[in-house]
Order: structure tokens, then sequence, then C-alpha cells
């Protein structure tokens, strides 16, 4: 009932407003997207169009984890998700199921798991799981639940049995299994989702997965069709806030509605099914983007218009009334992801970070913050964290803190004084080395060394006294940081989207057949979840390329002209001169054994001096063709003299184009992606990447010379003789020209 | 090209090579580029490339040296709200940013060291100008003054156009008029003995109604009372080689507006340092870096000083500032800056032309040096010379490189007890890692040594400097910190130079020095039981430990410094040979050659036998003067008889009682000095960086020993009690 009188409220609306009819006006406000729902009155009395569940379920189960399942480890942890709810699903009852299981070393008396939802804590049971897993339905009470997104966090307060080392510490885990964890509703009628701003609540499948079933009329064969797909298919993984989408195309709609699986029905407005028949009218007047009921009540996206040219602007809607804003975080990132520009600093509080009192032996805490495409400081420059915290007498030397970025060690501090220490302003000086543009995580870990724990009483791994305190106003201190780009790095593009995402109009060329589309969709959307920002292609045939223009060439290796593979940086099947193939199958066994004094020397500087030969190279050797493995997916950027940065997503065929693709956008793999070419064969686990040697940098404007000053640090120290070089020549320039003074200043010899 | 544009693009060039260097680079860049340059200077130097070589290996340099300054500023200082590291670490900082700023001005003026000026003669056609030689006394004695006069009168220049002055301060009409009856009975004789020795010489004798404005005074009323063009000074202990006039008078024909003839001060005996180390035969002299290289650069920016003595100055210059300047207690340099800034100009004759005598002891030489130093602060706070108008800018650089030059006890004081705030009480007043510490400092300290023996080498050992400064610095900072306080305090004291240590023991001065030692050697107690029960920061305690242990050292060699040995005065002997004459026992003149000569005796070989003379017996000894002396006969008295061979060496020792007879020792001892200048330039050697080092080591190990010896032996009543 409530449902129909929105609708006829929204219709009357949209026949108020005939300026809504045309074809630009989706970026107003959110709540437009209900203008261009199909309004029921303009088929009025359609049976088909009335949803009407006959056999609703008394309870409505939302898997919640956008993952294969979550592991909380070492004595402290936690993680949280996010699950978006539309308003009635809030509304009802609801239950939180899970089942966990852990170590066997978990003391299960002195640990805990807490779960909060939305900042209230709904339980605190004891981790005594390590048989078998513990099935866990908690009520969630009336009222924590909302409209939007919810944030789920699972917290583990985890102590060893027996032991009071740090090293035990990393034997405590408490897992907890995708496939269990779900939010239960209770209530009929809690599945459909009418609104576009709830396309979110589509959510994640039992695996942690969400799919898009693409239901279109001829598989998106021309080149209007995947232009169009592939804003749509950005704007939906978008909006979903989930990490990647899996899509495919569809048959035949789905039977049911079912969380983590969304058809979407993209066709101009003459060419839709009978099923959709009630959107038909409206989209023969005007591009329309709306949620269509079906009998079925599977949750149907409707993305249609009079012409190709129109659908292209429907899906705007989509963004318009579910933006990817910091205030609906993505499904698997609930916590602050600030953007740190040149100069900012951000507290712990600001990152997610709660103050801690701690009587462990090992604690860390991850955080993430964003960097821009142009960050170019990761050789020279030092990001600060400046420490509140203390730690009490019983604290021994040999303690100390660690910082992670991106999971790689960056610094470590010990902790000094033996009578208990105040870390006041402390800065500890973390460089950047492995930070990049996007998404970059750092972790907090504290090992603290104890009086007490050498004696290690029983029961003292959870009764000991609180030993550390981290106050969360430690803030980390930004300095201002070199502004630039390199090209080729596909690190770049796969945090930032860089140079894509800036550009009015990208030029893709998209090979033949459905996988290869699929591919690109997939690709062009993983893009767009990572950077929270869409990239406006255009599908133009391989020949129209332009070596002028950034662009982005998605087809088997096969498939590329003669006259265009030589820019992809790929080689074609029996090229010569390549490198990669199974060379590093092959290589595997050399070097190990045989070391030449000249390896001693390089080692010997990396290990004491930190030293790499590689930053000691006058002329870098020449990027040759990459010549992929069989069936491995490849993707690579070159920078083409004229301009145009080009990257090419390639493997052996269609199929296992498709296939890597899948495995590829998988947010682990997606990290990985660096240097000029990264390639990933079915049979590996990790992403195989070749580092760029000749690169080009692209200064910002406008021209700033304190800019250019950074980049000249950063890139200096990446190429150190040539800094020498500089020194050294100035150091002569000067020495010439003092001596030419010399002999005219001051008195005559 | 003109001057102009070659200092527009020597200044744009710079600019350039500034912004190179302080690019934020990452530590490795840094590191692999300070080595390289590190490895390009030691080529340079092992190969001893000289001209635009040495000059590009003291470009590499700067460069590091700019690296590690823009590194300590950037990234070392403690945080500012930790004050209690913040305040240590920014001293620190201060006395190293100090170090740099006076390696940088020395730089400056040592770039190129103006070569030897040629000996010019004067034109025969014109007429030999007029001179008057001020010998300004206070309370040197008898024996010594004449001495000096009687070198003065041997000077080689025509007879009636030279007058010397004795300048007596010592008997003024205030002196004899003292109420206490004792000491004007004092000043009484000291005047007529003075009077009669002048009479005798043919010198003139003046003094004054009271004692006003020291020396400065004193020279202001030998101006007033005179009327050459020019103006000698020698101090009353410095006797002019015969050649003094004919070296110096003639520049001043060249140019109508020089001031100013310095000439270096040569010394024939050690100062304590050298005696009590015993390096004066091997280690050129401290004051040999000030004149054999600092005044031949000052001299290249007509910044040359004056230097109180063993110099030539033009009365009409001295005039337009009213003589000498007295309001600091260094009235030498303040004059020379007060006329460098009118537009007068200066120049340095580096050639010793006058053979003096340095402080004997440890105390008379700190007194020495607290003067200098006060008046140089005197003058760095009553004329600053970055700013003084009428100087150009080299010249302003040049003076403040001599002035801020004596601030060193400050620094020297702050690195003597800087590892102290870590090893006693934890402070991090230097906040870098381990490799950052080798990276940036070590490759500092490295660049800096070998910066400082490429531009001081021949003239200064490597620690040397060190040690002078610690030795100095010891008694000079409370001295420099009551200049401070008050400006207008510091009184002229006169340095005695005629004492001798007749016994070994240790100086009045030395308590402090065993004090310092002890607490070091306590701090290296620490270190040792900071790294056994702190493992966990050996790494830095070595660093701090090892800079510790430095001092250490530095301050054992300073024990030896102040323990005093026994030498009786006037044994340096300078070797010669001269024909001369001895009266036998029987009154019969023999051949005999002259082959050393000291100022209290000469060594006289006879190849003939003893000719019945022995010791204790008085004679006679004659030769030919140089100069033209009215008698030839000296009398001596027979101090040794050596056998050598089938001939002897008689040991005599002066029995002067005529005043000629003061003109002929001073003829044999200050005629030549092309004499000194073979002496000083044998020991004038760059021993190089390793070798001075593992010298410096062997002496301080020896020293340090010799010094706690003294302690037992003598230190009972002078340094443990009152």
């Amino acid at each position: 009932m409530m449902m129909r009188a929105l609708l006829s409220s929204a219709a009357v609306i949209a026949a108020l407003s005939p300026a809504w009819a045309q074809p630009v006006p989706f970026d107003m406000t959110p709540e437009n997207d209900l203008v261009v729902q199909p309004a029921p009155q303009a088929v009025p009395g359609t049976p088909t169009v009335t949803p009407a569940p006959v056999a609703a379920p008394a309870a409505f189960e939302r898997p919640i984890l956008p993952f294969d399942s979550l592991r909380l480890t070492g004595e402290e942890d936690k993680h949280g998700i996010v699950v978006y709810l539309t308003e009635a699903q809030a509304a009802a009852p609801a239950t939180l199921d899970f089942s966990f299981i852990n170590a066997l070393v978990v003391a299960p008396e002195i640990s805990s798991l807490r779960v909060r939802i939305n900042n209230t804590e709904i339980s605190n049971t004891a981790i005594a799981s390590s048989s078998a897993a513990t099935p866990v339905s908690l009520p969630v009470p009336a009222g924590v639940l909302r409209a939007g997104p919810n944030m789920i966090e699972f917290r583990a307060s985890q102590r060893h049995r027996t032991d009071c080392t740090v090293d035990s510490t990393y034997q405590l885990w408490t897992e907890i299994k995708s496939t269990d964890a779900k939010l239960v509703l209770a209530g009929a009628g809690l599945a459909p989702i009418q609104q576009l701003t709830d396309l979110a609540a589509v959510g994640v499948d039992a695996q942690g997965d969400t799919a898009l079933r693409l239901i279109t009329a001829n598989g998106l064969a021309d080149a209007q069709a995947q232009s169009a797909a592939m804003r749509i298919a950005q704007q939906i993984g978008l909006s979903m806030r989930v990490p990647k989408l899996d899509i495919s195309f569809a048959d035949a709609p789905s039977e049911a509605a079912t969380p983590g699986v969304l058809d979407v029905a993209i066709m101009p407005a003459a060419e839709l099914p009978a099923e959709l028949e009630a959107a038909r009218a409206q989209a023969s007047a005007g591009p329309i983007a709306a949620m269509v009921p079906v009998a079925t009540g599977a949750y149907t996206l409707v993305i249609s218009g009079p012409n190709w040219e129109s659908i292209a602007r429907a899906g705007d809607a989509i963004l318009t009334a579910a933006p990817a804003s910091n205030d609906r975080p993505r499904l698997d990132l609930p916590y602050p992801l600030p953007m740190m520009e040149e100069g900012t600093n951000a507290s712990m509080a600001s990152l997610g970070v709660d103050r801690l009192e701690f009587n462990g032996r090992r604690f860390t805490t991850t955080m993430q913050f964003e960097l821009p495409s142009d960050f170019y400081a990761y050789r020279y420059g030092e990001l600060e964290l400046v420490l509140e915290a203390a730690y009490s007498r019983d604290v021994l030397p040999g303690s100390e803190i660690d910082i992670y970025t991106n999971g790689q060690i960056a610094s470590a501090t010990p902790m000094l004084r033996t009578e208990g220490g105040l870390l006041k302003d402390t800065r500890i000086r973390i460089p950047m080395t492995n930070l990049r543009p996007g998404r970059n995580e750092a972790t907090f870990a504290v090992n603290l060394q104890t009086r007490s724990d050498v004696a290690c009483g029983a029961g003292w791994t959870g009764s000991a006294p609180t030993r550390f305190v981290l106050s969360n106003n430690s803030y980390f201190h930004m300095p201002d940081y070199a502004r630039a780009t390199t090209v080729p790095d596909l690190q770049v593009l796969t945090g930032s989207s860089w140079p894509y995402v800036d550009e009015a109009n990208v030029p893709a060329a998209i090979g033949q057949g459905r996988d290869t589309v699929l591919s690109a969709l997939m690709f062009a959307t993983r893009l767009a979840t990572a950077s929270n920002r869409m990239i406006n292609f255009t599908i133009i045939p391989e020949a129209d390329l332009s070596p002028e223009q950034d662009a982005v060439l998605i087809m088997p290796t096969g498939a590329v002209s003669q006259t265009n593979i030589g820019r992809t940086g790929v080689a074609a099947a029996g090229q010569p001169g390549a490198q990669g193939g199974d060379d590093s199958l092959l290589d595997q066994f050399a070097g190990g054994e045989t070391s030449s004094p000249l390896t001693n020397v390089e080692s010997w500087l990396r290990e004491h001096l930190g030293v790499d030969t590689a930053d000691l190279r006058l002329i870098p050797p020449p990027d040759t063709p990459y010549m992929p493995g069989a069936e491995a997916v490849v993707v690579s950027q070159t920078h083409q003299p004229e301009g145009g940065v080009w990257t090419f997503l390639t493997s052996t065929s269609p199929a296992t184009l498709r296939a890597g693709t899948e495995r590829l956008i998988d947010t682990v793999m997606w990290r990985e992606i660096a240097g000029r070419v990264s390639a990933l064969a079915p049979g590996d686990n990790e992403v195989t990447s070749v580092p760029a040697e000749m690169v080009s940098i692209v200064v910002p404007e406008p021209f700033s010379p304190t800019n250019l000053r950074r980049i000249a640090a950063n890139w200096f120290s990446g190429n150190i003789l040539y800094f020498t070089f500089a020194i050294v020549l100035g150091a002569v320039l000067l020495m010439l020209m003092t001596s030419r003074m010399l002999t005219r200043i001051g008195r005559p010899s | 090209m003109n001057k102009a544009l070659t200092v527009i693009l020597w200044i744009a060039i710079s600019a350039v090579v500034i912004t190179l260097v302080t690019i934020p680079v990452s530590l490795q860049t840094h590191l692999v580029m300070g080595a390289v340059l590190l490895l390009a200077m030691m080529v340079i130097k092992l190969l001893k490339l000289e001209g635009n070589w040495r000059l590009l290996l003291l470009t590499f340099g700067t460069i590091i040296v700019l690296r590690y300054a823009y590194w300590r500023t950037t990234s070392t200082l403690p945080p500012i709200d930790q004050w209690m590291d913040f305040i240590p670490g920014l001293i620190l900082y201060l006395a190293e940013m100090y170090c740099i700023l006076m390696l940088f001005l020395s730089l400056f003026v040592v770039v190129r060291p103006m070569p030897s000026h040629k000996s010019i003669r004067l034109p025969d056609d014109e007429p030999v100008p007029l001179v008057d030689v001020f010998i300004p006394t206070y309370n040197e004695d008898y024996e010594l003054l004449a001495g000096t006069l009687a070198a003065a009168k041997g000077m080689d220049y025509p007879e009636d156009r030279f007058t010397v002055w004795l300048l007596d301060d010592g008997s003024t009409d205030a002196k004899r008029n003292n109420p206490d009856p004792e000491q004007a009975a004092d000043a009484q004789e000291r005047h007529e003995q003075l009077k009669k020795l002048c009479e005798d010489l043919g010198c003139r004798y003046l003094t004054r109604a009271r004692n006003e404005h020291a020396k400065a005074g004193n020279l202001n009323n030998g101006l007033a009372n005179s009327t050459g063009e020019f103006i000698a000074v020698f101090d009353a202990d410095h006797a002019p080689a015969r050649d003094f006039l004919q070296e110096t008078v003639p520049f001043f024909g060249r140019d109508n507006r020089l001031f100013l003839v310095q000439t270096p001060h040569f010394f024939l005996n050690p100062d304590p340092l050298e005696r009590n180390l015993r390096t004066f035969e091997v280690m050129p002299s401290e004051n040999e870096m000030f004149y054999g290289v600092i005044q031949r650069g000052l001299d290249r920016w007509n910044a040359a000083f004056f230097c109180g003595s063993a110099a030539l100055l033009r009365r009409e210059a001295l005039v337009t500032t009213n003589g000498f300047s007295g309001r600091s207690i260094t009235e030498d340099c303040e004059t020379a800056i007060e006329l460098h800034s009118r537009g007068w100009n200066s120049i340095y004759v580096d050639k010793p032309l006058v053979a003096g005598l340095q402080p004997v002891t440890f105390a008379s030489f700190i007194g020495q040096r607290t003067r200098w130093a006060q008046g140089m602060m005197q003058i760095l706070l009553f004329s600053f010379p970055l700013f003084k108008a009428g100087l150009n800018l080299p010249q302003r650089l040049c003076y403040l490189s001599s002035t801020f030059f004596w601030l060193f006890p400050i620094p020297r004081m702050i690195f003597l007890f800087a590892p102290f705030f870590y090893l006693f009480f934890d402070l991090q007043v230097f906040t870098a890692s381990g490799g950052e510490f080798a990276a940036y400092t070590l490759t500092y300290v490295v660049v800096n040594l070998v910066m400082q023996n490429s531009l001081f080498g021949r003239w200064r050992w490597p620690w040397i400097s060190e040690l002078y400064e610690y030795i100095q610095s010891v008694h000079l900072l409370g001295a420099l910190f009551s200049v401070a306080r008050n400006p207008y305090k510091p009184s002229f004291t006169v340095t005695a130079k005629d004492e001798s240590v007749e016994s070994s023991r240790l100086s009045e001065l030395a308590r402090p020095f065993y004090l310092i030692f002890l607490l070091l050697v306590i701090a290296v107690g620490m270190t040792i039981w900071k790294i056994g029960a702190q493992p966990y920061q050996a790494e830095v305690t070595m660093v701090v430990g090892g800079w510790n242990i430095f001092n250490l050292i530095l301050a054992g060699c300073a024990l030896g410094v102040v323990s005093e040995r026994r030498e009786g005065w006037g044994s340096r002997r300078v070797a010669v040979e001269r024909r001369c004459e001895i009266r036998g026992a029987d009154g019969e003149w023999m051949r005999g050659m002259m082959v050393n000569v000291s100022s209290g005796g000469v060594a006289v070989r006879l190849p003939t036998g003893a000719a019945g003379l022995g010791r204790g017996m008085p004679t006679g000894l004659r030769f030919t003067p140089l100069s033209n002396i009215y008698g030839t006969d000296l009398p001596v008295t027979i101090q040794s008889v050596t056998q050598e061979g089938k001939g002897v060496i008689f040991g005599c020792r002066y029995a002067p009682d005529r005043g000629y007879h003061y003109r002929l020792i001073a003829d044999l001892i200050y005629a030549n000095s092309g004499n000194w200048q073979m002496r000083q330039s044998a020991r004038q050697v760059n021993i190089g960086i390793l070798r001075g080092t593992a010298r410096f080591l062997g002496i301080a190990l020896y020293q340090t020993g010799r010094g706690l010896g003294y302690l037992l032996r003598f230190g009972s009543g002078k340094v443990l009690g009152k």
C-alpha cells in the first residue's frame, strides 16, 4: 500500500514537471531517481506490474560478508563490514547469525568476541569454539539498524592459554565463515528494492560476491551499446558500493530476489521483453533507469530509452541516486578513508582507531588513507606519526613500535627507557617507500616485552595490568610531497584510474565476442570502484585508436592489428626479443647457487646501505615487449611517443581473458598490479609484474618551483648517479667560475 | 668578461649548486654521492694536484659540508616541546654551525693566499725616507732590551735616516714618584740604567708622565715626539734582522695609500705546548699557520692586519686616526681595521724579519691568549666588522673571520661536554638513525679533515688545532664571558716572556685539566656500563662513547701540556757557520769557527786544541760584524769544553758589559733572517692525515702518562689540595 502511494506521488511530480522528461537532468538531488522510475499510471491496470508476492517468506536472509571468510588474529583485532538496508529492512526485527571457530590455544575465559552494529555493542561472547564452529544468533535491538549503510564490526580480544611471548600471539585466531554470516530479517515483503538509492541493498551472496546479470538484446554487439554498458556497469558498481562486480550475460531473468544478484536489462525500449513491459512506455519517451518490480521478485534494474544514446545517459540517474561518497562506504571498507593532501594531519581517531589500554604482548591496528594519483614521493619522503602513548615500568627495552605501510615494514622504533616512558609528541618517521596513489594501509604495531611476562604465571596472559596506552589523538602528518605521475605505472591506474579518470572521452577498443566485452566491463568497473570515479569510455574500432590520445585496448593478443601490437608493450606470439613468458619459470634455479663477486657487492650494498643497484644505472635497459605465458591475463601500460597513455588488457583467447579478468579484479590481486606489465596465469596465486625502465614523468599544472624541487628529489633518489653527476658538474662549473673570479677580484699576485 | 659579470655569473652558479645541494634526496643517494666526491677528493690529495684541482677539492668538500648543514638543520633537531632534549640539542647545533661558518670564512680567506712579495729596492735617485723605530717596554729587563736595541741599531739602513726609540713605560714620572718608596726607587734605577744604555747604543730614550692607554698610549707618545715618515714597531723581545728596513720601506714608495707592511713573528723559543710535548724542532709552530697562510690569505683581500710588532707603518695614516687606537686591548688589530675602513691599504711580507720570544710557561701563554681573545671580542662588540662602514665586502669577511675565530672556546667546551648529555642524563640531543649518522656525519667529519689538511696541512698537523683550542678554551671561556658582561673591563696586561722553568712542575693552571680528564674517564666507564646494561642501544652508545674517547685523548694530551718540563732559558740554538777568533789562555788570538749561537751564548770549534782554555775561564771572541759596529771583541765565559777529534768545542756564555757588546751579540743572533726561514721551512711539511693522526695518538698516549706521573710527583699541593 505504502509503496503504491509513494509511486503515485512520484508520478504526480513527474507529470507536473515536463523538464524531467528531457535527457539531461539527472544530476540534481538524490530524490531524482524517483523521477525516472516508471510511473505505474503510465501503464495503468497492467497486472504484471503489481508487486504482489504470493508466497512471501516469513523471513529474509541477507549474507553480510563481502569476502569468503573473516579472520581475526592476534590479541586484539577488529574487522568491520558495511551492509546496506532498505528502509523496510532496517525497520524489521533482525537477528545477526554467524558461526565461528577459533584456535585451540585461545584461552576461553579471558578471550571474547564482541559484535557491534553501528557502534552499539550487541554481544560479548567468550571465544570457546576450538573444536567445531559454534553458531551464534544475536537479536539486534530495535532501532540499531537504519536505512542505508550499517556498520557491523567484529572485535576479538584473544589471549593465549599458556604462553606469554610475542610469538605466541601469532597463534591466536578466530574465523567467521561468510556462508553462515547473515542478517535475518523477520517479516514479509522485505526483499524488494524499489529505489535506485537502495541499489547497494542488493548486497552480496553467501560467498561474498556480487553478480551483475546483463539482459541484453544482442549481447552488446555494437559499439554504441558497448559504450553505454561501460558507463552503466561502472555506475552500478559505484552505487552498489562493492569492490568488484562479476558480470555475465543472462539469457533469462533470475527466478527470485537473491541477495548479491542484480539483473540489469540494458536495451532500447522497443526491445524490452514482455516481463518488463511496464517500463516500455516511459522508456520510449526518454531515458529511464529504474528498479522494476517483476513477478519473480528478482532484483531487476531496467536501463532503457528510445535509443542507445539515451540509454547511455539513463545510467547517470544511478549515481545521482546512490553516489559514491564518504558517508556511503564501500562494503569492505567501513572505516574512514581520508585523502591525505600535502601538509595534512589525520588523527588516529579520525582513522577509526579507539583509545587503547592494552595489557597484552602485541597490538596491531590498521588504518587507511588515500593519496592522489600524482603522489610522487615514494623514494625520498617521510610520513610522520606523532605519537601520544605511554608504557609502564613493566615494559622492557627490546619492545618496539613498528609501522607497516601496505604490508611492508617501514619503521621500527625501540622503546628505550627502562622505568616506563611517556611518548608525548614522539615523532616516528616513516619512509613513504611503499605508499602509492589511491588507497593505502598503514599498520601500527607494538611488541611488548615485559618483566612479568618472563615469569608468565598461570592465567597471567589475561590478568596482567595495563602496560601500554595509546591515545587516538596521535596523528599522522603528511609532509608536502612531490606531485607528479610516472608513466607507465599500473599502480597509478589501479589505485586512481589516472590518466583516464579526468578525461571527457576515453577511446576504448574492445575485441569481438561476449567474453571480451564482459572482461572490458569488469575491468572498467573495477577501475571505477577502486578510484570511486567513473571513466567516460567511448568504444571505437581498434583501427581508429590514435597514439596521441590516452586509450584502453581490451582484446586477445592475436586480435590486435599489426600496427597496434607494437604499441602495447606485449609481444605477439613468436615475436623475437620479448621478455617474460616461461623465462621466469626456467630462471627459478639460476642465481641462487652461483654468486659472482658482482652479485655479492650488489647484495652487500642492498643489505647494509639500502642502495639498490637498479638506482645506480645510467641508461636503463629498453622495455622490451613482454611475452605472456599461455592463458595468462596481462595488463600492460605504454606511453606512446606521440603522447597517449595506452592500457592493454589481454590474454590468449576471449575465454582466458574473461576468466583471468575475473580473478584479477579480486582486491588482493588488484592491489598487486604494478609496473608496466602485470600478468596472472591460471595457476598463479600472485600477480607477476615487470617494472618500467623507461618512465616519463608528467608534471601537473600549474608549474611550481617547489614542486619541481620535490620531483627532482624523488627522481634523483632513483637515479643516484645522475644526482652525483649533477653535483659534480655543478661543482666543476662553480670551481671554474670561482677560479675565474679569483683572478679578477682581490689583490693580483 | 668584466668583473661585475663574472661575479653575477658566479652568484648564479652558486645558486644553482645550492639548489641542487638542498634537494631532499634519499639517504642512499646522499651516501653514494658523498662517497664519490670523497673518493675524488682523496685522489686529488694523493696525487698532490694543485691549482684548479685544489679548488675542485675544496668545492667538493664545500658541497658535502653544505649537505650536512642542510640535513643537520632540517632533520636532526629534537622537537621544541621536549625542551630537555631541545635546549642542549640546539646548543650543540649552534656550535656545529659556528664551526661550519668558520670553515667557510677561512676557506674564503685562504682560498688563494698571496705568494711572497718580491723584495724591491729604493730607487737610487729618491731620498731615503726617515724612519722612527719604536721599542715600547713596560717591565722587560735590561739584558733583553739591550739585545733588542742593539739589533735595531744594527739594521742595514743609512744611519742618519733612522732613529731607534726606547719607549719606556716602566719608569714614567708617575712610577718614579710612586708613594711606595721602594717601587719609586726601582723605577728610578731602571730609568737611569736604560737611559745610559740608550746613550751607549746611540738610541733615544723616551718616557712619559703617566701610563695612560697602555701600549697604544706609549706608542702615541712616541709619535708625538718624533717626526719620521715611517714608524717601525718592535716589541721589546722582538729583535729585528739586519734587513728589516730594506725589506719593508721600499713598498711604501709603490703605494701612497699603504699604511702597513706587516712581517711575521718568528720565535726562537718554543711555546709551552711545543716545549712540553717536545715538538718544537719537528712540527710547525702554532703561529706559523697564522703567519704562514692566514696573513697571506688576508693580504689577498687587502686585510692583513697589524700584529703589534714587526711592522712598518706610515705616520701620515696614523695621524688620521689620532695615532694608535686604544679602545680595545688589542690596539694593533683595532688600528688596522680603522685605517682599512678609511681606505688605507696594507701588505704582508712573508719573510721572518724579527726573532722573538714567546711565553715560556703555560700560565703566561694563557695570559697572552686571554688578552688576544678579549681584545678581539672588544673589536667584535665595538665595531662589528660585518657592518663596519668603509670596509669592502672581502675585508668585512676577513675581519669577521679574524674576530669570530676567538669564539672557539665556546664550541670547544660544548663538544667536550655534549656526550655527557647522553651518557649521564640519557638525553637525545641529536635525532638520527645509525645509518643517517654514518652517511652524513661521518662523511662530514672526514671531509672536514681533508679540507683542513688541504688548506693548512703544511702549517698545521691533524688534531693539533683541536689540542691548542682545547688547552686555551678551559681558561678562555670565562674570559670571553667577562668581556661580554663588561666590554670595557679588560685591561692590558704585559705578557712575561723571559721566564724560565727551573724545575719540572705542574702549571698553576693545571687543576681544571685534571678534573676534566677525570670526568671523561668516568664517562668512559659509563659508556662501558651502558653497553653492557643496555645492549639494545649499544649502537648509539658506541658512537657517543667514541666521541667521548676522542675528547679523552685530547684531554690526556693536554695533561702533558700543563706538566711543565724543566728547561733552562736560552738553550735554543741556531746553527751558523761563521769565522771568528778566540783569545787563548796566553792572550794569543786563535782562528776558530762559530757553529751555533743562541741568545745566551755561542759554541766555537777550535780545530787545534783547547789552547789552555778550560771551564769557567773568561776570555774574548772577535769576529767581523755585518753591520758597522765600533768594537769587535766580545767578552765570553767558557761554560763547557767538548773534545771533537783533535779539536774542541767551547760552549761560551756572553759576558757583555758595554753597549756595543750587545750589538755584537745581536749581530750574531739576528744577522741573517734567511737562517730563520730555513729553520721554519724544515718543519713545514704536510705529514698527511693518517700519519698525523697516528703521530698524534702516540703523543697523546705518552703525554697522558707523563701528565699523570707529574700529578703523582708534584700534584699533592697544587691540584688536589688548595
